[in-house]
């Protein structure tokens, strides 16, 4: 019986935990107007597991507070060539991947965690994905389900590109009772080639 | 000796006849898997992919708009399993929102054609469309993945939303392309916020909790369609409800013609209530944009394919 007890306090104790750590600060607080007005901005490149370079921004209102982060993948990175189907024409080599990421962030006036899903497709000359390269056009859908709610869905539609990046963003509160779920459909066309289709997972949680 | 003559003749020619029978046996045979292999990209190798191409027979179709003048019009679609899975799909052609007959290799007439495909296989369909009339065609082959397959949580819905296009344009005795568009629809409501991009089925009481599994019993079955835009460039598009993978009346239209601007959704409360016949049932809405965007041999791609909602299972 008292291990039912302590079993119980403890559940309560790790569930009210939860609830400050996530839940959004007091309606007093609220009140107080969170400044989004960016004033510095970091950046950090790497290159992340699966061998990718990632460069992620992390802009910073006048006190220091997170306004927002943004991660990007290939979008620096330069593209053999923007021109059109000469140079774009025939193999390229193409890599596609999801993935679910959660930050504290600048939220309706406060910080909060906010999930984002994300679905990057690249194209590059070859396997050494040293140099990347334009083809026709790519497409990336992402989808964010949380809760059995779609959350988000984001599209990123790039002609002579060799990349398309999709994010999207928890939109609501809540306190996930599932995993969060992202679904990305990557699409690539190129002249002269089969087009290909390609569907990554992700999860958390 | 004119005998002789006549005879010489006759050896002479049946001599020749024999070379012209030997070339045409000696001609080199096309190797088709071949054909299809050598416009795959290395990631058709080492990923879990499916690949698209159109083929005029043995050829390489470059070309999205064609100018015809037979009633007719004939090309193949050649889908490659890349999986390490055997697969099932249906194909389904719309001109312009309007699901339309076709037929494959020799067979039957029909609206939809099922087929499956094995692991690391190619599928060639030889696809004519027929009693094409005059004026602009848009023609949208559309290929659903895993016809039978019914979902049984909101994931899979989600999953059976993958699709795989391509879009030609038809044009038979006309010059160009039209610039009359269809009525737009005035019903949809606009969202404060998008969520969508494409087309959601959504239960009407929890907007956004996907529909993925409905009992029909005797009452009909609410539900919200909502479809967005998460481009930068304004889209026209064509929803069409497909009920079992035939097209079937959205509210009181056949389909739906509207337009997106950039980051824009909207949506439309409707209910389900057709008669059941099987047990099992599917229930789905393409949104097939850009209708009549031209494509080339020069730009063959859509700025936006073709897509499709999550898959509804309904029970009788």
């Amino acid at each position: 019986m008292e291990i039912k007890k302590i079993m119980f306090s403890l559940i309560t104790v790790s569930f009210l935990f939860t609830l400050v750590l996530v839940a959004p600060v007091g309606a007093e607080e609220e009140a107080k107007v969170f400044d989004t007005k960016i004033d510095n901005v970091s950046k950090d490149d790497y290159i992340d597991k699966e061998g990718d370079k990632v460069q992620e921004k992390v802009y910073y209102n006048s006190e220091g507070d997170i306004v927002k982060v943004s991660v990007e993948k290939g979008e620096y990175a330069e593209p053999v060539s923007t021109d059109n189907s000469i140079q774009s024409y025939g193999s390229y080599y193409a890599v596609s991947r999801s993935s679910v990421t959660a930050r504290f962030e600048a939220w309706s006036g406060a910080p909060q965690v906010r999930v984002y899903a994300n679905g990057f497709s690249d194209s590059y000359t070859s396997s050494s994905k040293s140099t990347k390269k334009s083809i026709d056009r790519i497409i990336v859908n992402t989808t964010l389900m949380m809760n059995a709610s779609v959350e988000d869905q984001d599209s990123d539609s790039r002609s002579s590109s060799s990349f398309a990046n999709a994010s999207a963003k928890q939109q609501s509160f809540m306190i996930p009772t599932h995993s969060q779920y992202s679904r990305s459909s990557h699409t690539y066309h190129n002249s002269g080639t089969n087009s290909v289709y390609h569907s990554t997972e992700a999860s958390r949680g | 000796m004119k005998q002789l003559f006549i005879l010489c003749i006759v050896t002479l020619l049946l001599i020749l006849s024999g070379c012209f029978n030997e070339e045409s046996i000696k001609e080199p045979t096309i190797d088709k898997d071949e054909t299809y292999e050598s416009h795959e990209q290395p990631i058709a190798e080492s990923k879990e992919v499916y690949t698209l191409g159109l083929y005029n027979k043995d050829e390489f179709e470059y070309e999205r708009t064609f100018e015809i003048d037979n009633e007719s019009f004939k090309r193949n679609i050649v889908l490659g399993n890349k999986t390490s899975k055997d697969g099932s799909f249906i194909l389904l052609i719309f001109n312009h929102g309007e699901q339309m007959n076709f037929k494959v290799g020799d067979g039957k007439i029909s609206n939809s054609y099922r087929f499956d495909i094995e692991k690391e296989e190619y599928k060639d369909l030889e696809v004519s469309l027929l009693d094409l009339e005059d004026g602009f065609h848009s023609i949208t082959y559309i290929l659903l993945n895993d016809p039978k397959e019914a979902p049984s949580d909101y994931e899979t819905s989600m999953e059976l939303a993958d699709l795989f296009s391509i879009r030609v344009n038809l044009l038979k005795n006309i010059d160009n392309i039209p610039e009359q568009r269809p009525s737009l629809l005035t019903k949809g409501i606009k969202s404060e916020e998008r969520r969508i991009h494409g087309a959601f089925l959504s239960k009407k009481e929890v907007p956004y909790e996907a529909l993925y599994k409905e009992e029909m019993g005797e009452k009909e079955i609410p539900y919200t369609l909502f479809y967005g835009n998460s481009n930068s460039e304004k889209i026209d598009f064509y929803l069409v409800a497909l009920f079992n993978y035939q097209q079937t009346p959205l509210g009181n239209d056949d389909f739906i013609y509207d337009t997106l601007e950039p980051d824009q959704e909207k949506s439309i409360s409707l209910d389900f209530n057709l008669p059941l016949e099987e047990e099992s049932n599917y229930f789905q809405v393409l949104m097939i944009p850009t209708p009549f965007e031209p494509v080339s041999k020069e730009e063959a791609f859509l700025p936006q394919d073709p897509l499709a909602s999550n898959r509804v299972l309904i029970l009788k």
